[in-house]
């Protein structure tokens, strides 16, 4: 591991904030409320609940061993060819990720603003952005996502705050018309996407500066807390604008953005939106990019990851231009597949190593 | 513009940019392993590339997923389905 680099507790908060707020906060609430209707804030708040249990399990190991990756404790406590064969499993997940959060830019810009233009020509971009990120290292994205989120939080809350006047809040009842399973269904969605992957932070707490466990702990947890509030905000905020028709559009939040109008002064803002997906979306992308970097050349004892940054980018670039069929084919991938594939992607993985690490005792 | 042509221009353009910005790295590395992986790493990419450039649909980790996965996904998504009246 590179040790030069370390982040402080708070900026890991930060990191931990962008990564599971930015590109969900516009994808989540209209196929979550497609999936659990009204009650998808509901949903947000089950799921939300289980990932603090994930990410408690996550800062546990961290205490254990706070010098070591992922792939660095596994390797001790369950040997090099355990740790290299279950490593095929998050590290599709991880592949699936990066692929995801950049064709959904892509699908995105062809079907909301540049209609004619191809999906390379966005993926390309910011596939090359996030590489040249990765390769600049972990202190320079923890202060560079600072200010870009700033920037995507002030938006977004300016965009909910000016549509208040359409707002209907009778759209809210009834919560659960269909009973439990919707509430499920969403809670499963959303479980899969954000919350499971946050696993990916199992590879960058060994950058924290040493002596802050405390410190990192709330850090973690108040970022986590942070974000169902702001999911549960946004898709509140969608559900009491569109009512009935919420679940149907398909960019919901840039759909609220083009509702605004404001003395025909303020509107057409729904850009401001499109800015914040892209934005949010290359950082996830990037803290996606890097933990994949540091996953492989840690599992092959590298000193350094740079080096197989821009291969990796390249397999997920080419991934998004011949892993799908259609557009319904990659929905049915994101919706359907996804929310299961994280369970042995990443639960299960890390529920291996807590129990293997709960039963070895710990060396002096 | 055929669309072979465009999918050649678009990976001659994406191969170079990749080469261009690692060569500096490339040569500065000692590690045998590390050029080994990267090696490794273009040959995955080369397959993909040639799928896509001749519209091949070669297996990919999509269709390992697929066969193991889908299956089981739909049945829990149609679990969770509330029938319509």
């Amino acid at each position: 591991m590179n040790k030069k680099e370390t982040v402080s507790p708070q900026q890991m908060g930060v990191l931990f904030f962008t990564f599971m707020t930015g590109s969900s906060i516009i994808n989540i609430p209209s196929p979550l409320i497609g999936k659990a209707g009204n009650g998808a804030w509901v949903s947000l708040l089950i799921s939300g609940i289980f990932s603090m249990a994930l990410l408690g399990c996550m800062l546990y190991l961290h205490r254990r061993y706070p010098d070591k990756t992922f792939v660095e404790y596994s390797r001790n406590l369950i040997g090099v060819w355990p740790t290299a064969i279950l490593s095929l499993l998050p590290l599709s997940m991880m592949l699936q990720m990066l692929i995801g959060i950049i064709l959904d830019i892509g699908l995105f810009m062809r079907s909301a603003m540049l209609r004619e233009t191809p999906t390379y020509a966005f993926t390309s971009l910011i596939f090359m952005v996030a590489a040249l990120s990765v390769r600049a290292g972990i202190e320079v994205i923890a202060r560079m996502f600072l200010l870009i989120m700033i920037l995507i939080a002030a938006f977004i809350a300016a965009v909910l705050l000016l549509a208040m006047e359409n707002y209907d809040i009778s759209f809210l009842i009834p919560v659960m018309p269909d009973g439990l399973k919707p509430i499920l269904k969403g809670a499963f969605f959303s479980y899969g996407f954000p919350y499971a992957e946050c696993f990916l932070f199992t590879m960058l707490f060994p950058y924290v500066k040493k002596g802050s466990n405390g410190k990192l702990n709330r850090a973690m947890f108040l970022a986590l807390f942070l974000n169902i509030a702001t999911l549960c905000i946004s898709t509140i905020c969608t559900i009491i604008l569109f009512g009935p028709l919420a679940g149907v559009k398909k960019y919901s939040l840039y759909e609220l953005a083009r509702t605004i109008d404001v003395q025909e002064i303020i509107t057409r803002i729904e850009s401001v939106i499109g800015m914040s997906l892209i934005a949010g979306s290359y950082m996830k992308a990037t803290i996606t990019l890097y933990a994949i970097s540091l996953y492989v050349s840690q599992l092959f004892k590298f000193k350094d990851y740079k080096l197989i940054v821009t291969p990796i980018a390249l397999i997920a670039f080419l991934y998004t231009l011949v892993g799908f069929d259609s557009d319904m084919d990659w929905v049915e991938v994101v919706s359907v597949v996804h929310p299961l594939w994280v369970w042995p992607g990443f639960i299960l993985p890390l529920a291996i190593i807590v129990t293997v690490a709960l039963i070895r005792k710990p060396s002096s | 513009m055929t669309g072979v042509t465009e999918r050649i221009i678009v990976l001659l353009i994406v191969y170079c940019s990749v080469f261009l910005y690692d060569s500096s790295l490339l040569k500065s590395s000692s590690d045998k392993g590390e050029k080994a992986v990267y090696i490794v790493l273009i040959i995955i990419s080369v397959y993909l590339s040639v799928s896509y450039a001749a519209n091949l649909n070669f297996i990919g980790f999509y269709e390992v997923v697929d066969l193991t996965l889908t299956g089981p996904a739909r049945a829990i998504e149609k679990w969770l389905t509330v029938p319509k009246p």
